[in-house]
């Protein structure tokens, strides 16, 4: 996308997919297997390999940057202060409309992943789900404007209450910086 | 194949079906199977594939899997 497409005034929406770290992809004339983890990441297609997470009504991208204030000396005499400022982290925030099978999994800490029938023991898992989230943004002719691959942590924000109205789960995503497939990409 | 760098055998033991997989750890970013994969990764591939890999130089043997 041109430079100048960007300063357009743009309404971005976002659609969501995830994979899970442990899932194993067998593919390939001949095979080879996949564990996928911070190291492997599944190509877009074929698109069955991410799930599609619910509806996103807000996501909210937060970094997390330090500043570091040192004093100087400066060319024109006397001393004076230079900012600097790293990026040591970055989480994302999102809604969903409704309940997936992440939300019941983090709220119950569920040992495995949610089968209709298939009982479990709750608090006994995890509190978080390690996997890459896919975000694609799109504006409001259809056109995608961004595509983001991030590995991380899902947590459910907070809990759920029950009240005379829709239950919105609220997720963090807790980027691991340090792998090299993060990647994020404008489309043409 | 690098200079100097020793042939490796990836063909299975015998008794091993010829198509057991083995096991690389990818040296350099290369796609398999779908997906990308950083230098570090572990993974398992038909012996066909894994001499092609190694031959490439984008995975090493990381051990037989008899």
């Amino acid at each position: 996308m041109s430079y100048i497409a960007r300063t357009r005034k743009i309404l971005p929406n976002a659609f969501l997919f995830f994979v899970e770290t442990g899932t194993e992809i067998t593919s390939g004339d001949p095979p080879a297997t996949i564990t996928i983890d911070a190291l492997a990441k599944p190509a877009t297609e074929p698109a069955d390999n991410w799930t599609s997470r619910p509806c996103t009504l807000e996501l909210d991208i937060m970094r997390e940057i330090q500043e570091e204030k040192t004093l100087c000396p400066r060319e024109t005499g006397g001393w004076g202060t230079e900012t600097d400022y790293d990026l040591i982290g970055v989480k994302l925030s999102f809604t969903d409309k409704t309940q997936s099978e992440h939300f019941e999994r983090l709220l119950w800490v569920l040992p495995a992943k949610v089968e209709e029938t298939e009982p479990q023991i709750p608090f006994t898992g995890s509190p978080s789900i390690e996997g890459w989230l896919k975000i694609v943004e799109r504006d409001r002719t259809g056109a995608d404007i961004v595509y983001c691959d991030l590995y991380g942590k899902l947590t459910l924000t907070g809990g759920t209450k029950v009240e005379g109205k829709p239950t919105r789960p609220q997720f963090t995503f807790e980027v691991l910086m340090s792998t090299a497939l993060n990647s994020w990409m404008a489309p043409v | 194949m690098a200079k100097n760098q020793p042939t490796i055998d990836t063909t299975p033991a015998p008794g091993t079906p010829a198509t057991e997989p083995v096991k690389l750890r990818a040296t350099k970013k290369i796609t398999v199977a779908g997906c990308t994969i950083a230098p570090g990764k572990v993974f398992s591939a038909h012996p066909d594939k894994a001499s092609e890999m190694i031959s490439a130089g984008a995975a090493v043997l990381v051990e037989r899997s008899f």
